[in-house]
């Protein structure tokens, strides 16, 4: 048909206006389409925070909070849980696994966990990725320390640095170092884009031991013992179908209060408290992408008035207004494609080259594949709404051509 | 053998910021006749090319091209019957500017879908007939001088050997000598295809070239509407 040429030439004659349309658009499409795989992936890791653990155990509270004393490592928990009933819970029969932590000390600003040396097998980020070792390994002795991929970096520590815990949270601590008792990192973890990367690991029986009262890191290695207290337990269960009934066992247990977490729903419930933020990014994307259309239907607009002898020739020799009509919403659709494609492109570029990036300093792993149903959704409104921006101007020169006939009047 | 053009009781009123009527009683072009039609401008020449060419229509009367009354035709199938049968041919700038001199001249062929290999070499061979060099097929209509564009127009005009061709002041834009020339490519033309001329001019010192003038007011009667 000679309307899908014309309206290709017509375009070609104003290579640089159509250019600049195609541009805008296809940014407004590279944008939403990279929110919209931020925000996924942003969603996606927050909720792979941790993986594996099929539940969360510590003193009576409600899921948030300790979600994020235990997960996050913010705030403190208002109460431990006794080392009887830890142990109780560890020879529960659903349970495959435990590991503990004990919170509360921190170094130079960065938290402090006791645990146990099954914390670096059981514990996963991401989509059930173990965590790995940099440098170094697992504690060997008991104040030997493994440092998080951040706490290294910012604190230039390697396997072999001294480090001193002192008490609390704060970033300096003034009265209360145990600073005769040094440790030792052992290791440091790769990162993991989880708050695991802001953290120092010690064994649990250290932590308590240095709060044992003496300075003496002799007399302190023959009293090491077994913990009083821990402040929350990451539970393995040896089958998903029990989940329901030991949280409702251990929500009801009866020699002290707690509280038992599913870390699905818990960063679910989490999340939503965040999530207006995503809102508003796609909602600026859009209106983004809208600015585009009103840009699109602006520049064919604004040659109207230069072309209405160009639709006098094209009259002149047969064309009705319906055909003018289809030339315009021609031109308006072959912009709007070349704005998609190369929106497409640009997007798809800059997820191959920054996913590798955002993962290793973020942790924010992109999905990079064929566009889901959403992205489908939004490049099909995308196209409709080039369809609609071409109709206004399409259906002014219908009305002009009509009404000019031969003559440009 | 039909007449080129019969108008009859038509009246046709304009509905714009300048409202106007215009009532033509009686108005015929023979087949194969040259008529020139004069007049100041704002008689009302436009109006009446646009109902000849149905891009118009009247509120009354018939306008009867090669036979066929417009009147009863839709919209669409007169844009078709323009594209089969009428050459059109304006002022100036009667070119595409962004399509090649060649795909000017074959666009009213591509619209009535008769764009096949023996339409092409017509449009070549009238080209060059209408001292179109081939070097110049190719180039952009907007590439080309003002006479050389006019040409192109008449090659598009008589393209698809239309029975009745058109042209508004074809000649106002071109000095005397490529007025002339013009000109007479354009009889000469007409005569090959038969096809029955009507020019549209201010000027009547052409009418010496024509079968008949005839003057825009002795046709017409234009007419502001005062509301």
């Amino acid at each position: 048909m000679p309307w899908v040429r014309l309206a290709l030439s017509s375009l070609g004659n104003r290579r640089i206006i159509t250019a600049l349309t195609v541009v805008s658009i296809a940014l407004s499409v590279a944008l939403l389409l990279t929110v919209e795989n931020l925000r996924e992936g942003a969603r996606d890791t927050f909720l792979r925070t941790i993986s594996g653990t099929d539940m969360i155990v510590g003193a009576r509270s409600s899921d948030v909070p300790m979600l994020l004393y235990s997960v996050f490592h913010m705030g403190d928990a208002t109460q431990e849980i006794s080392h009887a009933t830890y142990r109780a819970i560890a020879e529960r029969r659903e349970v495959d696994w435990v590991v503990p932590i004990a919170l509360g000390d921190s170094h130079r600003g960065y938290r402090v966990v006791g645990t146990e040396v099954s914390y670096f097998e059981r514990i996963r980020t991401g989509r059930d990725v173990p965590l790995r070792f940099e440098q170094g390994g697992e504690f060997a002795d008991l104040f030997d320390a493994v440092v998080g991929a951040e706490v290294a970096e910012r604190l230039n520590y390697a396997p072999g640095s001294q480090l001193i815990v002192s008490h609390g949270a704060g970033a300096i601590d003034f009265s209360n170092s145990h600073d005769a008792l040094p440790f030792a990192v052992s290791g440091v973890l790769a990162r993991t884009g989880t708050p695991i990367d802001r953290s120092v690991l010690i064994p649990i029986e250290a932590m308590h031991a240095i709060h044992a009262g003496s300075d003496d890191a002799v007399q302190l290695r023959e009293e090491a013992r077994a913990p009083s207290t821990v402040t929350a337990v990451f539970i393995g269960l040896r089958t998903r179908l029990a989940t329901f009934t030991l949280q409702r066992a251990l929500n009801a247990y009866e020699a002290e209060p707690l509280t038992a977490v599913l870390p699905g729903l818990a960063f679910a419930q989490l999340w939503s408290i965040v999530s207006p933020i995503e809102k508003v990014l796609v909602g600026i994307s859009v209106l983004v992408a809208i600015t585009a259309f009103l840009g699109l239907a602006v520049a064919i607009l604004a040659t109207l008035e230069t072309r209405r002898r160009e639709m006098a020739i094209l009259r002149a020799v047969g064309a009705g207004p319906a055909h003018i009509l289809r030339l315009f919403l021609y031109e308006a659709i072959f912009v709007t494609a070349l704005g998609i494609a190369f929106g497409v492109a640009v997007a798809y570029t800059l997820f191959a080259i920054a996913s590798p990036i955002l993962e290793a300093r973020a942790g924010l792993a992109l999905v990079i594949g064929w566009p889901g149903t959403r992205e489908l959704v939004y490049l099909g409104l995308i196209a409709c709404g080039g369809l609609a921006a071409g109709l206004l101007p399409a259906w002014r020169a219908y009305r002009t051509s009509l009404a000019d006939g031969l003559t440009v009047r | 053998m039909n007449d080129a053009v019969a108008i009859s009781a038509l009246r046709y009123a304009y509905r714009g910021p300048s409202a106007f009527s215009l009532e033509v009683a009686d108005f015929a072009i023979a087949a194969g006749e040259r008529v020139l039609l004069v007049g100041p401008s704002g008689c009302g020449k436009s109006t009446l090319l646009n109902l000849i060419c149905g891009t118009a229509t009247p509120d009354r009367g018939r306008v009867e091209v090669l036979g066929e009354d417009l009147t009863a035709m839709s919209g669409s199938r007169r844009d078709a019957f323009r594209a089969r049968n009428l050459g059109v041919i304006f002022q100036q700038f009667n070119l595409l500017p962004y399509l090649s001199v060649i795909d000017n001249v074959l666009l009213p062929a591509r619209l009535a879908g008769e764009s096949g290999a023996a339409t092409v070499e017509r449009a070549q061979a009238l080209l060059a007939e209408l001292g179109l060099a081939e070097s110049l097929w190719r180039q952009k209509g907007a590439e080309l001088s003002a006479g050389q564009q006019q040409r192109v127009a008449a090659a598009r005009a008589f393209l698809l050997r239309p029975g009745l061709v058109v042209a508004d002041e074809p000649t106002s834009a071109l000095d005397a000598d490529r007025r002339d020339a013009f000109l007479a490519l354009m009889m000469a033309q007409a005569r090959e295809t038969g096809a029955a001329l009507l020019v549209v001019s201010h000027d009547a010192a052409l009418h010496d070239q024509f079968d008949r003038t005839v003057a825009v007011a002795d046709i017409a009667a234009k007419q502001k509407v005062t509301i």
